[in-house]
Formats: structure tokens, sequence, C-alpha cells
């Protein structure tokens, strides 16, 4: 029984560390969406003051910001040096 | 009250004495072995904000208040670099430290084959889109200057400020910069003053942010209350423009020589990455968050027609806060500062290993230059450089002379390195790029962004005359330089982008493909593409060179010291003993991946190929080489191969087993079949001559007969042990075969004469079929009729019937003979046919026959020793033993 619980252990921690590679590949990706494509504009009233927009831009930058603290900590690990 | 100009130049010369202290004790504290504090990603980090020139410094509020949130995308694009680093910036930096890279050029010149000409055009094009942004750092620079000497009698010119800053600055990047030639190593005293400027360039936009929302305004609301709708058009923010700022600042954060400098070379570690990773994008978010409301502000409470540029010092000073302006001012100096010495390790580090080192290599070919020390030209040339490389900025800034076609040649120079990446990306990710598939599009993508954004940039004061600007080249409309095929993209910057950056892909992908790789640059490509993958081991060609040549090379690469260092420890790894270690191709490779830390890849391997003897490159390695796919399918072969034989040796262990086994029981069987068959004689041969001794009165008859029954049992043994030999010598094929021309006919009639007495006995009735006579053959006689013999004895013996006829025949089947002996007796039971070639194999129950069935197995070993065979054919008239032969002549 242990044997197999060590062995489910290592494939959940496998299977985790791929994911933790996939979603690395994904966050930039969201960014690019939320800051270089025409959502950057979707969210905007035409007689919106200039307040709104910076606050949408810093706001998810911001959040980009926290993600990828996150995502540093989770891939920290997976950083083998010699 | 203002400022002083001696106040101002005393704090801005105490900023740089305490920059050069910082940067020497550091510089010491590594030479102590102390590195924790240097080594940490924090530094790392914060020397990565050289990004932040003064062109962000002062251009951000600058660009905010003429074009609101443009300034933003600036940022935004390395925010989105870093937050990927996991799949563009952690291989740039693996691959860094594999490969001893030292700069942008020296890496895409190594992955396409250490070639040294791609290396001089990415140092051209490093150096034409890096000398007016130093340009622009000491305008940014003169400019923060005269804002506190405008009122000032004896204010020195601004070309006369230019002139020292470019001077101070080119000292203390040749004092820091230059310290060791391996630019490989970092250069911990100029990183980490940059560290430290970084920080001051960050507390003084955050001071000045800080001031204006709270001391200035009242607070965040109050400062977005008084924008000025017509100037900050918010609506449709994303467009052409926005997206290509976006992507060339992404692509500058890698391309720009000063940020591969800090990022790749100067970043050894990849954990230093990680933290990295968020924290660069943190610094720019910081660095941005105060820009729109300084630009707010300043617009607001500074008179109409001020240099939106100078918001960061102006507003301060406006509201008579000189300390903050003081603080303002160093962070724009630290900007400036930082930028230029980065960039001009950078440059230097590429000018003199790609272009004054080859050209130097190629003169000094006509002369002895085994004793001229390559180290001391190297510095001597980097620091020459270094020199050059201000002074172009300055003339460059003199020449231009605060022109607005300064203030625009930030992005310029991005679209500019920004012609390194497709070679760079196809290099790191696509095994078929190729050298010139490379050269071409860099090539084509400079040549196009010359024409159509940096040459025009000047307004027809440069090459290219207003006329050209406006009716193309050669008055084609399809060259107009900001309309190029008659496109129609309004911004220049888009437009050159576009095309640049199209045409520069287009040609790099299709002369890849047009062209084959040889076999270095499919070395290098496999060595860039796996870096991750630690199967790949680092493949070498095969050199050959003396020991004590290698040694004289390093000796001027590396320093006597550190090349007996080197050496010695070689040789200890490898067991000898001296200086001299066996130039393996190991050493070899080793070695130039040594030099190449300090001379750049294409150097390092054409002065190792200047001592070595030729690359021979085997079939075997270009096919190891070739492609990773391949490699993996010749593994898997391989290994598919080696477990099909496993399998059936695994097999022909089990049958060999088995075969051994069953001999084994043969052999156990046979033997007590032997002590059986010899017991059965012995013991009458014991007894009848015990009677004989112990007996004392015999008479005559009884002691003949009791004789007799001893000489017959020993006989019977005679003859038991002679089969047994004879068997055995069969078997091993030891035994004697005289061959000779023979009548099967007469071997026939031998037999029948043997066994005529028997077969009268029996009242059988032999019969040698006239087929017979038809043959003769080359073989043994006697031993054929040895077999005949026993046929006809065992169907004389066996083949009881009430009319019993045993018949002698013969025919031929394609090239043999078949003999048959058959009878018309009740044959044999099936169940028993397999054992009848046994030995001591008898069908009938008592022993009585005489014999110890033995005569079938000699049989069949006879015949086979003939080159035939003997089986038995079952048939409904009795039994048939069946002899081949060949008819061939032997």
């Amino acid at each position: 029984m242990t044997e197999l619980q060590g062995y489910k252990r290592r494939e959940e921690g496998a299977r985790r560390s791929r994911k933790l590679r996939d979603l690395a590949l994904l966050l930039p990706f969201g960014g690019a969406i939320v800051f270089a494509s025409p959502v950057l504009d979707a969210f905007e009233s035409a007689n919106a003051g200039i307040g709104h927009k910076v606050i949408y831009i810093f706001g998810c930058w911001i959040l980009l910001i926290v993600c990828a603290f996150l995502l540093s900590r989770a891939l920290r690990g997976e950083i083998r040096e010699k | 009250m203002t400022l002083s100009f001696n106040v101002l130049l005393t704090v801005c010369l105490a900023y740089v004495a305490i920059l050069f202290a910082v940067a020497a004790i550091s510089e010491r504290r590594a030479n102590n072995g102390e590195w924790s504090f240097l080594h940490s990603p924090i530094i790392y980090t914060l020397s990565i904000s050289v990004y932040c020139t003064a062109w962000t410094f002062y251009g951000a509020v600058g660009s905010a208040a003429r074009g609101g949130l443009d300034f933003v995308a600036i940022y935004l694009g390395p925010t989105l670099v870093f937050i990927g680093w996991w799949w563009l910036l952690r291989k740039l930096v693996r691959i860094g430290r594999t490969q001893r890279i030292t700069s942008i050029a020296d890496l895409i010149s190594s992955r396409f084959g250490k070639s040294s000409g791609l290396a001089v055009i990415v140092t051209v094009l490093a150096v034409v889109g890096t000398t007016p942004y130093i340009a622009l750092q000491l305008q940014s620079l003169t400019l923060s200057f005269s804002v506190f000497t405008a009122d000032m009698e004896n204010a020195p010119p601004p070309a006369y400020t230019a002139l020292w800053i470019a001077a101070g600055m080119a000292l203390f990047t040749i004092i820091f910069g230059t310290r060791n030639i391996d630019a490989n190593e970092r250069h911990y005293g100029v990183v980490t003053a940059i560290a430290l400027e970084a920080i001051v360039k960050l507390l003084a936009l955050l001071s000045v942010g800080i001031f204006v929302v709270w001391g200035v305004a009242d607070g965040p609301s109050d400062i977005f209350a008084r924008v000025d709708p017509e100037v900050f058009q918010t609506n449709n923010l994303f467009g052409a423009r926005w997206a290509t700022l976006v992507f060339l600042s992404a692509t500058a954060i890698v391309c720009l020589p000063r940020m591969f400098q800090v990022v790749v070379v100067e970043g050894s570690a990849e954990r230093h990455l990680v933290t990295a990773s968020w924290a660069f994008p943190l610094y720019l978010f910081l660095i941005s968050l105060f820009v729109m409301p300084i630009a707010i502000a300043g617009l607001d409470i500074l008179p109409e027609g001020s240099n939106p540029d100078l918001f960061v010092l102006t507003v301060p000073l406006a509201a008579e806060r000189e300390s903050l302006a003081l603080l303002a001012f160093l962070g724009g100096f630290s900007s400036a500062t930082s930028m230029v010495i980065v960039a001009a390790i950078a440059l230097s580090t590429m000018v003199s290993n790609h272009m004054v080192l080859p050209a130097w290599l190629y003169l000094a070919k006509n002369r002895n230059s085994e004793t001229e020390d390559v180290r001391h030209l190297l510095l001597r040339s980097r620091r020459i450089s270094i020199a050059g490389i201000l002074g172009l900025g300055y003339f460059y800034y003199i020449f231009t002379g605060g022109s607005d076609a300064l203030a625009s040649i930030g992005l310029i120079a991005f679209l500019g390195v920004a012609q390194v990446l497709p070679a760079l990306l196809g290099g790191l990710f696509w095994k078929n790029a190729t050298r010139i598939g490379a050269i071409s599009g860099i090539v084509s993508g400079f040549v196009v962004w010359l024409y159509t954004l940096l040459l025009p940039s000047f307004e027809g004061e440069v090459l290219l005359n207003a006329a050209t600007l406006e009716n193309g080249l050669f008055h084609l409309s399809a060259l107009k330089p900001y309309a190029l095929f008659g496109s129609s993209i309004p911004d220049p910057l888009v437009h050159a982008t576009v095309w640049s950056l199209g045409i520069n892909t287009f040609l790099f992908v299709g002369m890849s493909l047009l062209t084959v790789p040889s076999a270095i640059e499919r070395l290098q490509a496999v060595q860039f593409i796996n870096v991750f993958d630690r199967s790949i081991s680092s493949r070498t060609f095969s050199r050959s060179a003396t020991a004590e040549e290698l040694l004289v090379l390093a000796q001027r690469i590396l320093g006597r010291d550190e090349a007996f260092r080197l050496f010695e420890s070689e040789a200890a790894s490898q067991g000898r003993t001296g200086v001299l270690p066996e130039p393996t191709n190991d050493f070899i490779a080793a070695l130039e991946r040594k030099f190449s830390g300090s001379v750049g890849a294409a150097t390092a391997h054409a002065m190792i190929n200047q001592v070595t003897s030729g690359e021979a490159v085997s079939v075997e390695e270009l096919i190891a080489v070739a492609d990773e796919t391949a490699q993996i399918m010749e593994y898997s072969a391989r290994l598919e191969s080696q477990s099909k034989a496993l399998a059936e040796t695994a097999q022909q262990l089990t049958q060999a087993n088995q075969q051994l086994k069953a001999l084994g029981d043969q052999k156990d069987e046979f033997l007590s079949q032997v002590s059986h068959e010899l017991r059965t004689p012995m013991t009458s041969v014991r007894s009848f001559s015990e009677i004989l001794r112990d007996t004392k009165e015999l008479d005559e008859d009884r002691l003949r007969n009791f004789s007799a029954i001893i000489h017959d049992e020993s006989i019977r043994l005679t003859r038991l042990l002679d089969e047994i030999l004879d068997l055995s010598f069969l078997e091993s094929g030891k035994v004697q075969i005289n061959t000779s021309l023979v009548r099967l006919q007469s071997v026939a009639e031998r037999a029948v004469q043997s066994t005529q007495t028997m077969a009268e006995q029996a009242g059988t009735r032999v019969v040698l079929d006239p087929s017979l006579e038809r043959f003769s053959l080359r073989t043994d006689f006697d031993r054929l009729a040895q077999v005949l013999i026993n046929l006809l004895g065992n169907a004389i013996k066996y083949g009881a019937s009430s009319d019993p006829e045993v018949r002698v025949s013969a025919r031929k089947r394609r090239t043999e003979l078949l003999i048959d002996v058959s009878d018309n007796g009740p044959g044999i039971p099936k169940e028993a046919e397999h054992r009848i070639f046994e030995k001591f194999a008898r069908l009938s129950q008592g022993s009585s026959s005489g014999s110890a069935g033995l005569g079938l197995a000699i049989s069949r070993e006879i015949a086979k020793n003939l080159g035939g065979d003997l089986v038995y054919v079952r048939s409904r008239t009795g039994s048939i033993f069946r002899i081949s032969l060949p008819l061939t002549e032997r």
C-alpha cells in the first residue's frame, strides 16, 4: 500500500510540475492579451476619464506581477543549478 | 533661490566618488571571495534596471505629457518577457553560461557556426544602433545641467559639460570594466555601482511622484481631476503603434547590447532569473507609477511651452524644493551613466573581440606571433574601444546638437537592434536556421531600417536629401522611405517595423531553407536548441595539436599562471605527472570554450584552429549531430535491436539448456542401460566361474558346458562393448569412411550371405529386387553392408508371419538413392515407432534375442556418416526401413 501511495505522490508531483511549466508559458500570453490586444480598450466607455484606463493598466500590471511572484515561488524548485 | 552650479558640481562629484568607492569595495570583496551579497538576485534585478535610461527617466514624463499613456507600452514589453522567463530568458542564460557567451554578437555568431563575419555584422549593427543612444544620454545630462545653470553668467557651454561627462564615464568604465579580460566573468564593481544607481533613480522618481501627488495636489483623485481632456486622448489606446511599442520594448530587453550584457553575460545563475521574473516588472511598475501624475502636474502648474522632458526637474524647482530637484537630478544622472557604462562595456567587448582581434590575427599571420601577448592587446583594444565609443557618442551629440532627431532615437535604436531578433529566436528554437539565412536576414533588415527610419530621421541632412525622402530613391515611388512599395502606414515607426522585420524574417527563413548548414553549424544548433537536454554531451570534432603549441596559445590568452594552472590540473586529472596533458579532443574543446569566454567563440575557434591540424568530421559525427529526432530514433532502434538480440539469446539459451538436460537424461539412461546390459553376462560369467572354482568334482561335460557359457557370455560382452565403442565413434564423427565405387547388388548379396543361416532357420525368404542391379555409388562397402545386414537380421527376427518374406529394393529420387528393406510381418506398433532408433531400445520384452538394442542406432549413425539417413516408413503390409544415400559424386 505504502509503495502505491509513494508512487501516487510522485506521480502527483510530476503532474504538478508539468502544470506549473505550462502555466509559466501561459502567463505571458495572458499578459499579452490584457496589454497588447484590443481587450485594452474593451472596458472603455465613451466619456470615461483617463483615471479608469490608468487603474485598468496598473491594476492588471500589479496582478500580473503577483501571479509571476507566486509562479516563481512554485518554479524555484524546478531550477537545478549544476 | 536656485542651486549654485558649484553646489551641483560638488554633489555630482561626491556622488561619482561614492560610485567609485562602491565599485572598488565590491571588486575587493569579490577578490576575497565574499560573494553572498554581490551574488544575490536583488543585485541582479537592480542591474537589469539599466533598461531605464535618461530617455525613460525624463522622456517618459515628456511622452506622457505629449501623448498620454503611450509611454506605458515601453515598460509592458519587458514585463511580458520577464514573466515569460521560463521559455526564453532561462534558455538564453543557460546558453550564455554553457557556451561562455560574451555578447549578443558572440551568441549569434556562435550559434551559426562560430562565424566571424556574422559577429562583425551584428557588432556594426550594435554600434550604429547604440551610438545615437549614448548621444541621447549626453544630451539628457547636459539638458538637466542647463536647468540649474540657465540664469548663470559663467555657466559652461553644453558641449563642454558633455565632454566632461563623457570623459568621466569613460574613465569609470575603463577602470572597472576592463579589470579582467574574461568578459564572461561578472564585473562586480560595475554591477554593484549600477545596482546602487538603480536604487537612486527609483527613489528619485518615487520621491518626486509622492511630492507631486500629496504635496502639489491633494491626492490621486485631485491629480486626475486636473487632467486636460484635450491633451489626454484615452480612447482606443490599442492600435498599431501601441502593439509596435510593446513588441519593440519586449525585443529590446534581449537584443539591446547593454541589456544582453546585464541579463545574459553578467547574470550567470538561472535562480537569479526566478527572482527577477517578478522583481524587475515590479521595478518597472514603480518607475512608471508616478509618471502620469508628474506629467499632469507639470502641465498644470508650469507655464505653457515648458519642456515636458524636464518636468521631473522643473516641477520640484517650481515648488522651490531644491533638495528634491537635486535628488531628481541625481536620478537622471544615474540613469544616463549606468546606461552608458554598460553599453560601453558591451560594445567594447564586441568591437575588440569580433573586429580588432580577428584583424590582428589576420595581420599577425605573416609575422612571428608566438611571443606576443593577446591579453595586453585585448585589454588595450577594449580600453581604446570604450574611449572610442564614448567619443563617437560625443561627436554624434555635437553633430546633431540637441535636435529633435535625437529625442526619437530611443525607439529607432530599439528597431535597429531588433533586426537580430529573427536570427536569435530562430537560433534558439529552429534547427534548420543557417548562417547564410541569418546573414541575409540581418543585413536586409539593417538596410531597410537605415533607409526607412534612421536616415529619414535626420530630415534630409544625412545621405538622403529631402527630395529623396519625398519622392523615393531614383524618383521611384515604390522606394519612398515612408511608404515603401506604396504601402500606406501613417506611423513611420510602425511602417519601418513592418517592412524591416518582415523582409528580415522572410529572407532569414527563406535563405535558411535554401541553404545547407555546415557541420559546425549543426553541431552548434544542437547544443543551443537542446541546451537543457543532459543527454546531449558536448560533441567535439577530431583535432590534433601538440600540448606545447596549445600551452603557448593559452599563455597568450589566459596569462602564464592561469595557463599553467589549467594545464597542470588537466594533466593531473589524466593521471600524468608534469605540466603537459595529453591534448585530447575534449581538452582542446574545453580550452576553446575557455578562450571564448575571453575573446568570443569565433575568434577562439579561429585561434585554436591555427595550431590544430584540421578539423576532421567523420560521417558518424555528422549523423550524430544531424538531428535530435534522428538521434532518438537511432537510439531506440539500437535499443530495439538489442532487446531483440537479448530475447533471441534467451531463447537460444533455453533451448540449449533443454538440450543439455535431455542429453544429461540420455546419458544417465544410457549408463544405466549399459550397466544393465553388462551386468547380465557378467553375472553369468561370475556365477559359472565360481562353480568351476568351488566344485571339486566336476564331470567333463558340465565343465565343457560351463566353460562354453562363460566363453559365449564373454563374446557377448566383447560384442556389446565393441558396439558401444563403434556407436560412440560414429556419433562423434571420428569414424574412418573408406569410399570406393560400389555396386549395390554386390552389397546386398554380401548381406544376404551373412544372414543366410538366420533366414533358413526362420524360414524366411529374402528377395533381392532386380532394381538393385541398376545402381552403383561411391560409398563405404563394408559399412553399407553392415547396415543392410542389421536391417535384414531385424526383418528376419521380428518379421514373423505365416509366409515371411523380406525384400530389398532400390530407386532413385532426385539426387538420392533410396534402399528399402521391407518385410510382411506385423510391423512396429505406432506408439513404439519413435523409440526404435534409440539405444538399447528393444520392442520385445525378453533379452533372449541376444542383441543389446544398439543395431538400429548404429545403422542410423552409419547412414548419417555416409551422408544419408535411415528412417522407418510405416506401411500396411509390414514395416519398411529406408536408407537414403546421396548419389552425387563425393
